[in-house]
């Protein structure tokens, strides 16, 4: 019985501590924090404005002007209290749900309802303009990684994202086992990942936006 | 919270490629929102497949040269204009592997074989790195620590995902072959002297490759 009684206090306890983040930040934006608002944006808005870009289609840029809505409609819906958690719905999966039917309005009405940053609360970056600067600085990393890769690693990625074959059609093209096959890909992407994250990319592009807003 | 998903990156680059259903496409996008690993992971491969896409011909210069010069010189043309030639080069060469069998007999210390201990350098290459973003510590055994009978494979990151073991020898080839979801296994099997790689691998991913020494 005490055994049951730990069990059960050791999981509510994990559970609220996993909850315990985000229920601090929802806190301190209901209280008009800005710098929460910033944080939040910090942590979703890569994913806000990929979802809208992608949905949108390349070369579209109204995803701008939506993902800048999609941006205003959370931060208004989480200063007003709209969002509770303790209704089993996550953070990231609530902002998904705003996201999505936002993109569903564009596709309804297809009218263009031009986005204006200076809505947004000071301090808080546009996520469009966040994102467009990390991608661009992401693909200027990975642009001198790939070109410095040895063969046997580039022939793996031309013929995985280039010319879209399966690790198994690559395995018998290259005549190697499929887990060689997979364990090149994974390690120039091992590489990708740690040149990036080193670059701590999206933290410093928000700094610099930040200061010069 | 920590993510469920255990084939990440095959989901992943099925989403990319379209190959995934709708339904677990919406699903992916939406678990993407919650799981920083995931949404990493997806970005970067994204990026990297649509910068591919676009500048292949830029990136993968040396690549495609090497590609296009290999198939304008086919030696098998030479075979098929001048039969008698194609016996000269078959006899040469079962000439060429004699000598080297012979000299390598020669060579073969009783005491120390050199070519057991001889590293292969794309396991070399991967050494204690770990594929998965870092999650998984191996305590047990170090890089290059001496086999006497028993070895504990032992790390942490993995929770009570099953776990493959994979023993190679210098040669690539599989020997053994462990599983655990305990986060460690003992091995105990008697093994030829000579260097031998291990792999850590999750159904989906290489985690960890190590090596370890018998003998020398």
């Amino acid at each position: 019985m005490t055994i049951f009684i730990d069990l059960v206090i050791y999981n509510v306890y994990n559970g609220l501590m996993n909850h315990l983040p985000e229920q601090k930040l929802i806190d301190r934006i209901r209280s008009g924090d800005t710098d929460a608002e910033v944080e939040l944006f910090r942590q979703y808005g890569a994913r806000i404005a990929r979802k809208v870009s992608y949905s949108l289609g390349p070369g579209n840029d109204d995803w701008k002007d939506v993902a800048g809505e999609v941006q205003m409609a959370v931060l208004i819906s989480l200063r007003q209290g709209k969002y509770d958690i303790n209704r089993g719905v996550s953070l990231g999966a609530y902002i998904y749900g705003i996201t999505t039917n936002k993109i569903r309005d564009y596709f309804k009405d297809r009218k263009k309802r031009p986005f204006l940053p200076e809505n947004l609360p000071e301090g808080v970056v546009p996520v469009a303009e966040a994102y467009d600067l990390e991608i661009k600085e992401v693909r200027s990393l990975l642009n001198s990684l790939l070109s410095k890769l040895k063969l046997k690693y580039k022939e793996v990625l031309y013929l995985r994202y280039y010319e879209e074959l399966s690790i198994t059609e690559i395995s018998k093209k290259l005549n190697l086992p499929p887990r060689r096959v997979s364990e090149r890909i994974h390690y120039a992407l091992k590489l990708a990942r740690k040149k990036c994250k080193s670059k701590n990319i999206f933290s410093i592009l928000a700094f610099i936006l930040i200061i010069l807003i | 919270m920590k993510c469920k998903i255990t084939d990440r990156n095959k989901i992943i680059d099925d989403y990319i490629h379209g190959r995934l259903p709708e339904k677990e496409m919406d699903a992916f996008d939406r678990h993407c929102f919650d799981c920083e690993l995931c949404f990493s992971e997806l970005q970067l491969r994204e990026t990297t497949s649509g910068l591919i896409k676009e500048s292949a011909h830029v990136l993968f210069a040396d690549y495609l040269e090497k590609q296009k010069a290999s198939r304008q010189s086919v030696p098998g043309n030479r075979f098929q204009k001048n039969p008698p030639f194609k016996w000269a080069f078959a006899i040469a060469g079962m000439v060429v592997i004699l000598a080297f069998m012979i000299v390598f007999q020669m060579n073969k210390s009783p005491v120390y074989n050199h070519s057991v201990f001889q590293t292969l350098p794309y396991l070399e290459e991967m050494l204690a790195d770990v594929s998965r973003s870092e999650m998984v510590t191996v305590f047990s055994p170090e890089i290059g620590q001496k086999y006497h009978g028993h070895l504990l494979f032992q790390w942490d990151g993995t929770g009570e995902e099953k776990i493959y073991i994979k023993i190679l020898n210098n040669q690539g080839d599989e020997i053994e072959y462990l599983e655990s979801n305990k986060g460690e296994i003992q091995f105990n099997k008697k093994l030829n002297t000579g260097l031998y790689y291990w792999k850590l691998e999750s159904e989906d991913d290489l985690l960890f490759v190590g090596k370890f020494l018998v003998g020398g």
